[in-house]
């Protein structure tokens, strides 16, 4: 700790602090303007500038590290004289178009210059326009606003990890341009910096000033991250855009492109209003009770024939409503309830359960990690706040990345190694990696005491400790030299190692050598708002083509969820013409809807009450933003009691009965998360055999599981859609070899059929792997595999 | 040359054998092939001796030999005949037969090739009694007469490298205490200690280290660098793979302004030529230490100039400044320790390790040690580059080696240290040049520029071409740079064509004052310098634009008329003929008349009159 003296108060600080953050943990404030918490310091205003005895010239105080013993003025009139000097310099080509621009009432020069009685400017010259496109549609910028502040392009860098946009120009010529436009993932982390009204956003569909709209807080429903965001809501209805100002954990302001610009989707046009029944080919609009009449007739006749009856619910629904339809079930015979978080997050829930090893991670520890492995795993479109706290680890403690993927992802670029394995190689590179830290001795000596240690030392002695074929050898021995010495790993996973039980067992089996989870974390991303909330609340949960092809399954009810989405279409259309009963609730038309008998309305996110647990385990509330029902709640809950079961006054009645049943705990800050039944540690047996595939390419489905509300029929947010595509990539080897090129359209051919698509010419993606990234042709790409897989076998030929 | 060189020993027997294969007394030619020698036409003059000497079959009895430049530049092109060290200055293609005939067949000097005192018109026959260069102290500079920057013999010839194989069987340490010692102080513009930088980056934890010559001379004007890196681009490698061996560095980068072509392919040259003697690379001299360096040429931005802006330009990013609250020493280029002195700072190590930093701190003032090359431009008889000790006088330097003003007209200012220098008035011609002084004066050492300005020069216009200058180059990251700077070139073109208000003088002194004080990066605190100077001391011109509406110079163009004075003119219809747009008329032997109207002030009318009948006010 230094001491040093501020404005005559001795305060007391951490060495290696700035003077600006020892004065602002003391409470004596400094006007800033570029500074940003989020970001280093830029130093381009100037007016955080402070006297410190032995400079000759004034300090910014957001660059300069507070010494033992420094003695500094943070408020003098000559620089006060000088702070205004300089907001009238900025306001000089700033336009004073406060009336028009988005950012009144909220806009940092506003603010401070009012502080500093700035009443007039002594020049007027306003910058030029250029009118140049901006690198997404959803973000305009308004170069005349743009006081250079340097923000915007810092946090592309910084905290995205991209470079579409940069400062270009000299002097008074400088401007914002879109230098690597195709660099921009639309995040909008530049316009969340920006102080000023220079960035705006595109889709706002009505304006609304900061005191006519309602601010509420909730909890993304895309990814299952568990980013905090703030909806605002005009007139009870309208969402006007989102919003994170309050630094909460886990995403502290950061946000993905869907999180921000994929809420559109409410207020959506096509949203379903009234319930209905498919009769004879016909849509017939019914009534509530008509819907609910009909729905429990049919499921109660059903189950007294003693037919089985299955549920299949979206874990992006809440905990609340999976607990009904969980209740719902168990007052059924011969019930099952899927979800599509048994894909991903329901097989490492599993594993884990099955190894000992918590489910619960902190995020915040990836900070306290030297090595980061990442695995199967994209973190650019789901779980991009993870690559953000990747990121931040690199940039502030100089942690080193290992990538593990057959593609280029978010973090390839600054990974200190990337290896390739072939789909299905994985986990021949986790047990080469473990089998090298036993043979040199450098395993966590714990993991001696564990069970199957003996088991696991000599299946892993047999196998080779060194890169398997087609893994380039230096790069293999660099990335198991920053795994060596690394005191603590953290190994992040996705649906790209789940996919294959072999991988998963290698990677944890590796982990756990390596001295996980104590020494470091291991987790795996949670693909769905609420998916370790469907695995942890519903028993024994069934993958959705289970009940599709059971045939004492009769009935099926689908809760926001489309099978059309993550399974081959038509089989599933198949399998719904032999059930004798099939119920949707949603709140946009799918294609499931086609099959069923009866359409019962949902809410979306910003129109209920309850709570999702993110992939961390941490319980985030979901709040009502927009005025009306809850309809999906209130229809399970009316059909809980037309079968004769105990019904909820709220949400948050079922909230405190899951809370009862022990499912939820407090954590040491009184912040709700799952509770964790304590497991003994231990090994897994397998996850050895590297399967050989004869297929000529390896496709890898990008995005499988991403949130049907932006888009199914239809495309229901203009958001997302106006810059997330579909997308066929190849690599330039195998293009060079087919005689592809962008824009050239192919044909794919699997085991239930074939299709046709453009295909794109990617740099990063290994040789005889192709990645297909879905956002709305999810059935013609899943139309020519027979099984759900994230990675299929297929050939590839020029069309 | 393709013999590695393996050892110490090696190395002085290979310049001793070189030296010994060369004839002093062996007739030789030297012409200077420097930018400005190239400017007045040299190329010609060497392509003309070339074949003159072929001709003649004299190829085999004389050395001729092209080098970098000799700093005279106003002379060009030169020649130096060996061994007489004759000087010929303004060399024209005609006059090669005649200094292969005369001077080198039967050792005639020839009269009209020689250079003239245009004050006492007294001749020189040799080049040391010219006095540009006889009060010269060229030590840095003075081997690029001797030197082919494109043949490595003729370095090693002069000892070239000697230094190197001493400082490589000294400790590190040492050798970092010898330039500690010398108080070297960076000549790119701060003058920074080079010593400390040298004992911070050796000192500094983190791998690799860096060492870095900044040859991004962007100064208008200026062109020291460029003439050392062109003319002897060994004397540069050999101070920076000293450097290297100092601090234990292993990488290094020259990083060379893009519109020097030239001086790229001379050091690129050098590089090749070292490496392959085995003075770069693995193994230096069998010594054991390997270092190896990369030329990186700039972006052509001014600013880059500015370290944390280099080492921004180098790694691939936009040149712009960042917040220095580390170090470059310890943080510099990709985050590792960085040791970056410019070119000339580079070439006056080789000297201190030879003859020792007690030797080198013998030279100078009290705070500013060794010699300091000097671009001296503008209205001065003897444009060129001058190496003098520091503290030499500015009078010394403008008046006797500079030969005063042209035209004979009368001394106003110089402007020091760059475009972001200061005006230093007449009274203080006497100064000592040094860091500290010019400083004092409200100017600065910058890398060595100085442009002299006459009665003729408008300080108003001057500090508005400079503010001009630097407000388009400023990086426009810092908000007083960019947006202050262009407020002050605003108010001063507004001052300049008539606009200027009472309060605008006081509106650029505080305005100057808040950049200097509050600017990210030396470009920007530096900037005010030429507005802050001239108000300082030509204050009276800025009210007289101001109040008067009046240039006092007659330079701008809004505040002044061109008229003839009826007593002085003679009628030769001079005027008449040059003036671009009709407006000065009048028959032969009458008196002229110019039309206001018409008059677009371009100043023809007055250079072309022969009586001093044209009037300007």
């Amino acid at each position: 700790m230094i001491r040093l003296t501020i404005d005559g108060k001795e305060v007391v600080t951490e060495e290696g602090r700035t003077i600006l953050e020892a004065a602002r943990e003391n409470g004596i404030y400094i006007p800033t303007f570029c500074f940003h918490e989020k970001l280093l310091p830029i130093g381009s205003c100037r007016l955080c500038l402070v006297d410190v005895d032995g400079y000759d010239k004034p300090m910014t105080s957001c660059t300069t590290p507070a010494l033992d013993g420094n003695n500094v003025t943070t408020q003098s009139d000559h620089l006060f004289r000088m702070r205004q000097q300089f907001l009238q310099l900025i306001l000089t080509s700033h336009p004073l178009d406060c009336p028009q621009c988005d950012k009144g009432g909220e806009c940092q020069l506003q603010n401070i210059s009012y502080e500093h009685k700035i009443e007039k400017t002594e020049y007027e010259a306003v910058r030029i326009d250029h009118k140049e496109a901006y690198p997404t549609p959803l973000i305009h910028y308004w170069e005349s606003r743009c006081v250079l502040c340097g923000r915007c392009f810092h946090a592309c860098r910084e905290i995205s990890g991209r470079e579409a946009i940069d400062i270009v120009g000299n002097g008074f010529e400088s401007r914002i341009a879109a230098v690597n436009k195709d660099d921009c993932i639309s995040c909008g982390e530049c316009l969340s910096v920006c102080p000023v009204g220079a960035l705006t956003e595109t889709l706002s569909p009505v304006k609304s000033r900061i005191w006519q709209s309602e601010r509420i807080d909730t909890t993304c429903p895309h990814c299952g991250f568990g980013c905090q965001l703030t909806l605002n809501v005009l007139d009870g209805k309208t969402i006007t855009k989102v919003v994170t100002e309050k630094n909460l954990p886990p995403n502290n302001d950061s946000l993905c492109v869907r999180g921000r610009f994929g809420y559109d989707f409410v207020n959506a046009e096509e949203r379903i209003g009234a319930p209905y029944r498919n009769l004879d080919g016909q849509k017939k609009t019914v009534s509530n009770e008509d819907a609910l009449a009909f729905t429990a007739e049919s499921l109660k006749k059903l189950s007294a024939a003693g037919k089985g009856t299955g549920f299949v619910v979206s874990p992006r629904a809440t905990n609340e409503e999976i607990y009904l339809v969980s209740r719902i079930a168990a007052s059924l015979n011969n019930s099952r309830v899927a979800s599509a978080a048994s894909y991903h997050t329901g097989k490492a829930a599993a594993a884990f359960a099955q190894m000992g090893i918590s489910p619960l991670y902190d995020y915040e520890k990836i900070q306290t990690c030297q090595t980061i492995v990442v695995a199967g795993a994209d973190l650019l479109i789901n779980n991009h706040l993870v690559a953000n706290k990747v990121r931040e680890a690199v940039k502030l403690h100089g942690a080193r990345i290992v990538s593990i993927d057959p593609l280029d992802n978010s973090l390839a670029r600054i990974s200190s190694a990337h290896l390739q394995p072939l789909p299905g190689q994985d986990a021949a590179v986790f047990n080469a990696l473990s089998g090298r830290l036993l043979k040199d001795g450098r395993y966590s000596k714990d993991a001696e005491t564990l069970e199957g240690f003996a088991g696991i030392k000599q299946s892993l002695e047999a196998l080779s400790a060194e890169a398997p074929v087609g893994i380039d050898a230096a790069l293999f021995d660099k990335a198991y030299k920053l795994i060596a010495d690394a005191e603590n790993v953290c190994v992040i996973f996705g649906s790209g190692i789940t996919g294959n039980e072999e991988g998963l067992k290698a990677l944890l089996n590796f982990s756990i050598l390596k001295g996980l989870p104590q020494k470091g974390l291991v987790m795996p991303v949670a693909l769905q708002a609420n998916a370790l909330g469907a695995v942890s609340l519903i028993e024994n949960m069934a993958a959705t083509e289970e009940l599709l092809e059971n045939a004492d399954i009769a009935s099926i009810f689908f809760y926001e969820d489309d099978p059309f989405q993550y399974l081959n279409g038509g089989m599933v259309k198949t399998s719904l013409a032999a059930k004798e009963f099939v119920a949707v609730c949603d709140i946009l038309p799918t294609f499931v809807m086609d099959s069923a008998g009866v359409v019962v309305p949902s809410a979306a996110f910003a129109e209920k009450e309850g709570s999702f647990i993110s992939g961390n385990g941490s319980l985030g509330a979901v709040n009502k933003a927009c005025k009306g029902p809850s309809a999906g709640f209130d229809f399970l809950n009316a059909l809980l009691g037309r079968l004769g079961k105990k019904t909820y006054a709220s949400a948050a009645a079922v909230t405190e009965e899951i809370r009862l049943s022990g499912l939820l705990e407090k954590d040491g800050n009184g912040a709700e998360r799952l509770a964790v039944k304590a497991g003994k540690l231990s090994f897994a047996t397998g996850g050895a055999s590297v399967p050989e595939n004869a297929d000529a390419f390896q496709l890898i489905f990008r995005d499988i599981f991403k949130n049907h509300h932006l888009a199914d029929r239809g495309i229901y947010s203009k958001g997302a859609s106006s810059v997330q595509s579909d997308a066929l990539r190849i690599s330039p080897v195998d293009a060079r070899e087919l005689g592809l090129s962008s824009g050239d359209v192919v044909v794919l051919t699997a085991d239930a059929g074939e299709t046709a698509c453009p295909v794109v010419v990617k740099n990063g993606i290994r040789k005889g792997v192709l990645e297909c990234v879905l956002f709305s042709k999810h059935n013609e790409m899943l139309s020519i595999s027979s099984r759900m897989a994230k990675t299929i076998g297929v050939t590839l030929r020029k069309a | 040359m393709t013999i590695k060189i393996k050892s110490f020993g090696e190395l002085k027997e290979l310049q001793e054998k070189i030296k010994a294969g060369r004839d002093p007394r062996k007739p030789g030619i030297t012409l200077c092939v420097g930018t400005g020698c190239l400017a007045h036409g040299a190329m010609k003059v060497a392509d003309a001796f070339r074949e003159e000497i072929d001709k003649r079959g004299l190829s085999v009895k004389i050395d001729f030999r092209k080098t970098g430049c000799h700093g005279f530049c106003e002379r060009g092109p030169m020649v130096i005949i060996s061994p007489e060290n004759i000087f010929y200055q303004h060399v024209k293609v005609e006059d090669v037969g005649d200094i292969l005939e005369k001077t080198i067949l039967k050792g005639e000097v020839i009269d009209g090739l020689l250079y003239a005192n245009p004050q006492s018109g007294e001749k020189y026959v040799h080049e040391d009694e010219v006095p540009f260069y006889k009060l010269q102290t060229r030590t840095v500079f003075g081997m690029n007469s001797k030197v082919d920057p494109k043949n490595m013999e003729d370095y090693l010839a002069v000892d070239g490298y000697s230094a190197l194989a001493k400082a490589l069987a000294m400790n590190p340490e040492d050798i970092v205490r010898e330039v500690v010692t010398a108080n070297l102080r960076g000549r790119g513009g701060g003058g920074f200690p080079a010593g400390r930088k040298w004992e911070e980056t050796s000192k500094a934890k983190g791998s690799p280290k860096y060492v870095i010559c900044n040859a991004d001379e962007g100064d208008p004007g200026a062109y020291m660098d460029r003439s050392l890196l062109e003319g002897n681009p060994h004397l540069v490698l050999e101070g920076m793979i000293i450097g290297a061996f100092a601090i234990g560095s292993s990488e290094g980068y020259i990083y060379v302004r893009n519109e020097y072509p030239l001086a790229v392919e001379n050091i690129n040259v050098a590089i090749k030529q070292a490496r392959e003697a085995g003075l770069l690379g693995e193994n230096i001299l069998g010594s054991g230490f390997s270092f190896d360096l990369k030329v990186n040429r700039g972006g052509g931005a001014f600013v880059c100039g500015e370290s944390s802006a280099l080492f921004a330009s180098l790694e691939g990013r936009a040149g712009e400044p960042r917040a220095k609250y580390v170090h470059a020493t310890e943080k510099g280029l990709y985050d590792k320790p960085t040791n970056l002195n410019n070119v000339e700072t580079w070439a006056n190590v080789p000297f201190i390790i030879q003859n020792g930093g007690d030797w080198y701190a013998g030279i100078g003032t009290d705070h500013s040690k060794g010699t300091k090359i000097f671009s001296l431009v503008g209205k001065i008889n003897n444009t060129g580059l001058v190496e003098v000790p520091m503290g030499t006088s500015m009078r010394e330097i403008v008046f006797d080696i500079g030969g005063g003003i042209l035209n004979n007209r009368k001394f106003k200012a110089i402007q020091t240290g760059g475009p972001s220098g200061g005006c230093i008035p007449e009274a203080y011609l006497d100064m000592p040049v040094d860091y500290d002084e010019l400083t004092k004066v409200g100017s600065m050492m910058g890398s060595g520029g100085m442009i002299v300005m006459d009665e003729g020069t408008c300080m108003v216009d001057l500090a508005r071409y400079f503010t001009n200058f630097l407000a388009s180059e400023s990086c426009g990251k810092c908000v007083p740079c960019r947006e202050g700077l262009q407020r002050m070139r605003e108010i001063l073109v507004d001052i300049t064509e008539g606009r200027g208000q009472e309060a605008d003088i006081e509106l650029l002194e505080s305005l100057g004052a808040s950049i200097k004080d509050g600017a990210l990066c030396a470009l920007g605190s530096s900037a005010p310098n030429p507005v802050l100077s001239t108000i300082r001391y030509f204050r009276d011109e800025y009210e007289a634009h101001i109040k008067e509406k009046r240039c006092p110079a007659g330079v701008c163009k809004a505040l002044i008329t061109y008229s003839v004075d009826p007593a002085k003119c003679t009628g030769c219809t001079l005027c008449a003929k040059v003036c671009p747009v009709g407006a000065a008329t009048g028959e032969k032997k009458k008196v002229h008349a110019i039309d206001p109207d018409k008059c677009t002030r371009c100043g023809a009318c007055k250079e072309s009159c022969q009586f001093d009948a044209i009037i300007v006010r």
